[in-house]
């Protein structure tokens, strides 16, 4: 019951120049450009009305020659039409690839600084509020709003294109889609795209040529370290966690015992205190050796050894107490303190004694000692709980999702450079 | 079903229903008009252009599980282009058309029970169809460029009609057309080709349906 296909093969000439015109698209294209003279013809009807004259083709240089086929995202689709458009002053300028399938429709390839976009027409409205536009239920963010014109034309288009022809434009952002809307006054016309890279784009159309390398962030271009963040956080906790349990637990376990503990004055100088014997518990752990003294204004300094009387090692330690303050411009100040700790960690256990040296500023050969500092004590600890390691792993810990922290910050501070809109409030939800 | 010779030429032509009022004979293509008992022959259709529409008269398809038939066309035409309407008889029973524009697919039927808002509705105005809100965004002069097939009008070349388009939520329209002071309101949605399932495509050189994937 099929009718024949009304097969009128009419020859269009340019309005312009009369130049034979290839139409791709018949009964789709309205506007095609002449490839002699420039001239845009209206093909929509067969009286052939002259859109704009032209005198000179100017030719848009493109790694994609027009009519080529390419199989993009599930369709078939051919180059039909290119065009070049520029903002308000002229001064950025970016193209866009007409692609068509006479089954499933028109769909654009927008190419910015080596940024690519697939862009097709929606006919579903977003809802706008300001900053934000929500449409099929997500959020898009305001990003850039300004003018596009037309510079320059080549192929065919589904409406009656002119050069100079000026929308407003405005793109809202949720990467890797962006959400543009034109309009001239009398239309508004909304079209949604997601980023792909220029690989994809040039291979689906059997483009050998390397695509043109990209500058800065794309409007909608995924961040790489999104897919990182939550994982690495997650890792990096469980990993925290099980170092802090592993130290708790050690801690838990430390005997925290105090095995010498005496009080002093400062000696005659050039004599060395010999402290008795005492024993250190264990295999091996860590000793706390505190010292304290009160200097005022002063320093106090101790050489202190640790002799293991069994295998003769020694373990010399050599600490400062000191303390100064006064009062300046500013007010009072101050500084040191009268206490000092450090830890060693892996002592064998076994029966020790200390070689203590102690001196203080104004100890001079010959002269008893004066000032305030008479006294010093020492004390030793066994076993004490330490929680240095556990910084220290917990810090490396944090190290890797830090820098991916930082780096995907980065990324959408570059992103948000290109636009006028990076100050306004929300926050960069861009999984 | 009721079959007319042609007044020109003899060869069969269809109506499908006391609707279609209208016929373009395949053969000659003379516009051909049902009177009571016979068919009157107003002259001859002008030129439909090459286009690459998939559509063909005879082609079918299923929107929202009931099957249709291609059994008209429409090249309408404004200021700034033209776009196919198909006209389309289901199997239920129902009328319906199949709009194709700037590589979109639309079905709209016609709204028996609200009557079409005035022809002087400005451009921002909402209509209500059916408690469905719908915003008027397109006003435009249109008339008919060629058509084949049945249709339910007469689809004369230089028919003038002024069409108010509404567009509604998640990609339903409405679209009132004035015929001098009639006006007839339909309401339909957008689709994706792949929906309909069609049949029967007309073979285009260089293309084939691929469904998209």
């Amino acid at each position: 019951m099929s009718a024949p296909a009304d097969k009128n093969p009419q020859t269009l000439d340019c309005k312009g120049c009369g130049a034979p015109l290839h139409v791709r698209a018949p009964g789709f294209s309205v506007a095609v450009v002449c490839e002699s003279c420039g001239s845009i013809t209206d093909a929509s009807d067969e009286k052939l009305v002259l859109i704009e004259k032209s005198e000179k083709a100017i030719p848009i240089k493109s790694a994609i020659p027009l009519g080529t086929r390419g199989f993009l995202r599930g369709i078939e689709q051919e180059l039909i039409g290119i065009m070049l458009r520029t903002d308000a002053s002229g001064e950025y300028g970016w193209g866009e690839y007409l692609l068509f399938n006479p089954y499933h429709g028109f769909r654009w390839l927008v190419c910015y600084n080596g940024h690519w976009t697939y862009v097709r027409t929606v006919k579903d409205t977003p809802a706008e509020a300001g900053s934000v536009s929500v449409f099929r239920s997500t959020s898009f963010q305001r990003f850039i709003t300004g003018k596009s014109r037309v510079k320059h034309v080549l192929g065919e288009f589904y409406w009656r294109v002119r050069r100079g022809d000026t929308v407003d434009c405005a793109d809202f952002i949720h990467p890797p889609y962006i959400l543009s809307l034109e309009s001239d006054g009398s239309e508004r016309i909304w079209s949604l795209g997601e980023y792909l890279s220029g690989d994809e784009v040039y291979a689906a159309f059997g483009i050998t040529l390397l695509p043109p390398s990209r500058s800065g962030v794309g409007a909608c271009q995924p961040n790489p370290y999104s897919k990182n963040r939550g994982s690495t956080i997650f890792l990096a906790a469980c990993f925290i966690l099980l170092a802090f349990i592993m130290q708790v637990l050690a801690v838990s376990r430390a005997r925290d015992e105090v095995v010498f503990n005496h009080q002093y004055s400062f000696p005659d100088p050039k004599s060395t205190i010999i402290t008795p014997s005492f024993a250190l518990g264990g295999e091996s752990a860590n000793i706390a050796l505190s010292t304290h003294s009160k200097p005022d204004n002063t320093w106090t300094f101790f050489e202190i050894t640790l002799v293991n009387e069994s295998t003769g090692e020694d373990f010399a330690i050599a600490r400062e107490v000191a303390y100064y303050h006064g009062t300046d411009s500013d007010g009072s100040w101050s500084e040191g303190s009268w206490n000092d700790k450090v830890v060693l960690s892996a002592i064998p256990g076994g029966t020790y004694h200390l070689e203590i040296d102690p001196s203080r500023e104004d100890l001079v050969p010959g002269q008893l000692p004066t000032g305030a500092a008479q006294d010093f004590s020492v004390t030793l600890t066994r076993d004490v709980p330490y929680w240095g390691i556990f910084a220290f792993v917990a810090v490396l810990l944090i190290l890797p999702p830090a820098f991916i922290f930082w780096r995907h910050s980065a990324f959408e501070k570059q992103r948000w450079s290109e636009s006028d809109y990076a100050d306004d409030d929300s926050d960069d939800d861009d999984d | 079903m009721k079959v007319f010779a042609c007044p020109s030429c003899g060869a069969p032509v269809n109506f499908a229903s006391a609707i279609t009022v209208f016929a373009v004979c395949a053969s000659c293509k003379s516009m051909i008009v049902r009177r009571d008992v016979d068919v009157e022959s107003l002259g001859k259709m002008a030129v439909l252009l090459e286009d690459l529409s998939p559509l063909q008269i005879g082609c079918g398809g299923k929107f929202e599980t009931v099957n249709f038939t291609v059994i008209g066309r429409v090249k309408v035409e404004w200021d700034e282009g033209a776009w196919n309407e198909w006209y389309v008889f289901f199997d239920d029973g129902r009328f319906g058309w199949l709009a194709e524009a700037q590589g979109f697919w639309m079905m709209s039927f016609p709204v028996s029970d609200v009557p079409a808002p005035s022809q002087k509705t400005k451009v921002g105005a909402a209509v209500m169809i059916h408690g469905k809100r719908f915003v008027v965004d397109d006003r435009r002069e249109a008339w008919c460029q060629a058509s084949e097939g049945e249709l339910p009008f007469r689809a004369v070349p230089g028919r003038r009609t002024l069409r108010l388009d509404m567009t509604g939520a998640d990609g339903t329209f409405a679209c009132a057309e004035y015929d001098q002071d009639e006006g007839v309101l339909y309401q339909g949605r957008y689709f994706e080709f792949d929906e309909c399932q069609f049949m029967n495509l007309r073979e285009l050189p260089g293309w084939k349906y691929e469904r998209a994937g």
